[in-house]
């Protein structure tokens, strides 16, 4: 890294940060969710593994939080948790918890109470819990609890990866009444995908000479190695720029993508 | 210990003390209040970093008696002023009564909480009312809770209200 220039050195730190560009299909699912959050509904948000779920919940809830942000109340709208391995009621009370800066000690009678009143306290809005399919089988009644809880009122979003989220919610009937409506993020299609990659090579990679990633043999590669999903091209083209500046190039080589994508097992 | 908690930034529900309140009612109060739920003292102690030594003072044991960092380290947390805080606690040269817990029920009527002054050796009637303490449920006779636990305000065998209990109250 000494050898670089101060720019090149830069330029990597700044690729190392996943980035968040507002793009249509984020601008589309932050409507329905604003949707879900006004009407105070369940719904669940699907998508395959590394198609951008994530980051979409975090953004909207950085965004409507910021936009209802008012000095020095303790106020927090959009409530975004992600689920651990095998999450029972402590944890997930935990995770609620600590998103509201409260005390994660005491009983786990102690943990409900102060969970649902601070739901309340601090007016939240929307709970959004991520990697749903996570949740033990006995955790689902304390996420129907929050929700069917008088008085709180709050919109309740399960996000995870299609199959599984469908599964685990199917096996409980109350659980599955209950979170009828369904967002899908869909893989991209062919002209959504290519549009990406150069959105993508100019506003995040963004490097001092063109790669034409959008075109001819490297659109392929990229295609076969992400399987269009948005998240895998992210950490893919990313990483390949960062080497390719290592190895002291001006812009993403190609021999460097095709590295990258072979050592990369999905 | 304050560094760490004003790093975390607890969002705590802030109860308001009361004019001549316990230390004992008061952190029953601050325990039970919406969104603080410590169902024992020890949950708050952890908290606070003060460990066990709430559980204590909720009893009215004060020796050792306690000292000012111990007193910021819980101002911290339930964000009252250290110095009102020992105005929770007996005075300096003050002999304390940790038990019986002491109660007039004419003061209880009016305004329902405990009153540090009741545990005073020096106390021996309500001034006010020109009473005499209780030191039990003048009913079935059993002792009074400790203040931390007055949620309903009553005897837990008889259930008869403090507030009640002042027409079997002596002349003081």
């Amino acid at each position: 890294m000494e050898d670089l220039s101060p720019e090149i050195q830069k330029k990597i730190k700044d690729l190392s940060r996943p980035p968040y560009l507002e793009l249509e299909r984020v601008k589309h699912c932050h409507a329905w969710l604003t949707e879900l959050l006004i009407s105070r509904m369940t719904g669940l948000l699907v998508g395959e593994s590394r198609c951008g779920k994530t980051v979409t919940c975090k953004a909207f809830t950085k965004q409507y939080n910021e936009l209802k942000k008012t000095q020095g109340q303790r106020f927090k709208p959009v409530v975004h948790i992600q689920i651990p391995k095998a999450c029972g009621s402590r944890d997930f009370f935990i995770k609620i918890l600590k998103a509201l800066n409260k005390p994660t000690n005491g009983t786990i009678s102690d943990l409900r109470e102060r969970t649902l009143d601070s739901l309340e306290i601090h007016q939240v809005e929307m709970l959004i819990i991520d990697e749903a399919n996570h949740l033990k089988y006995e955790t689902f009644s304390d996420v129907r609890h929050i929700y069917d809880e008088n008085g709180l009122g709050i919109a309740v979003l399960l996000v995870g990866t299609t199959s599984r989220l469908h599964a685990i919610v199917k096996r409980d009937e109350q659980v599955l009444n209950r979170f009828l409506e369904q967002y899908e993020l869909d893989r991209l299609d062919e002209s959504q995908f290519k549009q990406i990659v150069q959105i993508w090579e100019r506003d995040v990679l963004n490097l001092p000479v063109a790669s034409n990633l959008a075109t001819g043999e490297n659109l392929k590669l990229l295609k076969q190695g992400t399987q269009k999903l948005i998240g895998r091209l992210d950490m893919l083209l990313r990483k390949a720029a960062i080497r390719s500046l290592l190895r002291g190039h001006q812009n993403l080589d190609k021999d460097v993508l095709k590295e990258v994508i072979t050592a990369t097992k999905w | 210990m304050a560094k760490t908690l004003k790093e975390t930034k607890l969002w705590l529900t802030r109860v308001e003390p009361l004019e001549g309140e316990s230390i004992s009612h008061f952190l029953g109060r601050f325990r039970r209040a919406k969104g603080n739920k410590f169902s024992t003292p020890c949950g708050l102690g952890q908290v606070s970093g003060l460990g066990a030594v709430l559980a204590r003072w909720e009893k009215f044991y004060f020796n050792p008696f306690p000292t000012f960092e111990e007193l910021e380290a819980l101002a911290n947390v339930v964000e009252v002023d250290v110095n009102r805080l020992r105005e929770m606690l007996p005075l300096a040269g003050v002999g304390m009564k940790h038990k019986p817990i002491r109660l007039c029920g004419a003061c209880y009527a009016e305004e329902p909480y405990h009153l540090i002054a009741w545990q005073f050796k020096t106390t021996a009637g309500c001034d006010r009312h020109q009473l005499r303490l209780l030191s039990k449920c003048p009913i079935c006779e059993k002792p009074f809770p400790i203040p931390a636990l007055w949620i309903e305000g009553r005897c837990l065998r008889c259930l008869t209200f403090f507030a009640e209990m002042v027409d079997r109250q002596k002349a003081y």
